[in-house]
């Protein structure tokens, strides 16, 4: 892939995936709302679950990205995410052996956005290799 | 990897970005090739040999 095609191709990822945010965002608003000022109902999961539908087409737009990336860009991303995967693992695995010890055990929403800023300092980090 | 990108590029008056877009790869990736931090695909070293009509371990050199 030409840098041309890079940057449209990276351009159409971002939106893609910032609208895939706010959708995320929205219906993460819009189903706290909910749950907090009606009283329990049987739909009260599928409401609770709601945002991981437009979550559910993140991965999609990643797997489109990688694609179209030629060979040394997908081997920045995946070093990025082989990074981000084993900090989180760690991070989480020791999070629960200090939870053996009386530690406060955080959310597991928060999985996912240290994840994501471990894939972030991954890909800071492979870039900075090939440069 | 040894790689003598750069010196088969220069000497055809190609830039960076020109031989990148022959090769349909990023700028980015000729210059990793060229400083020896990326090792190429086999299908991509063809592809630079092909272009350059030389045999592959002409550019690139694993001794």
């Amino acid at each position: 892939m030409t840098d041309e095609c890079l940057k449209h191709e990276s351009r159409k990822y971002q939106v893609r995936i910032l609208c895939l945010m706010l959708l995320y965002t929205a219906t993460l608003f819009l189903s706290i709302r909910w749950l907090l000022h009606n009283p329990p109902a049987p739909w009260k999961y599928p409401i609770a679950a709601l945002p991981v539908l437009p979550a559910l087409f993140i991965p999609v737009a990643v797997a489109h990205f990688f694609r179209v990336m030629d060979e040394m860009q997908r081997r920045i991303q995946l070093e990025g995410l082989a990074f981000g995967f084993v900090a989180t693992a760690i991070l989480t695995l020791t999070y629960g052996f200090l939870g053996n010890a009386g530690l406060a055990q955080p959310n597991w929403v928060w999985v996912w956005p240290v994840m994501a800023a471990f894939w972030v300092i991954g890909l800071v980090i492979a870039h900075r290799r090939y440069r | 990897m040894k790689s003598r990108l750069r010196e088969f590029r220069q000497m055809r008056g190609l830039s960076q970005a020109e031989l990148a877009e022959k090769l349909k790869v990023s700028r980015q990736t000729v210059n990793a090739i060229e400083t020896e931090k990326y090792d190429p695909s086999l299908p991509l070293a063809f592809k630079i040999a092909r272009l350059f009509r030389m045999k592959i371990e002409e550019i690139f050199d694993d001794q």
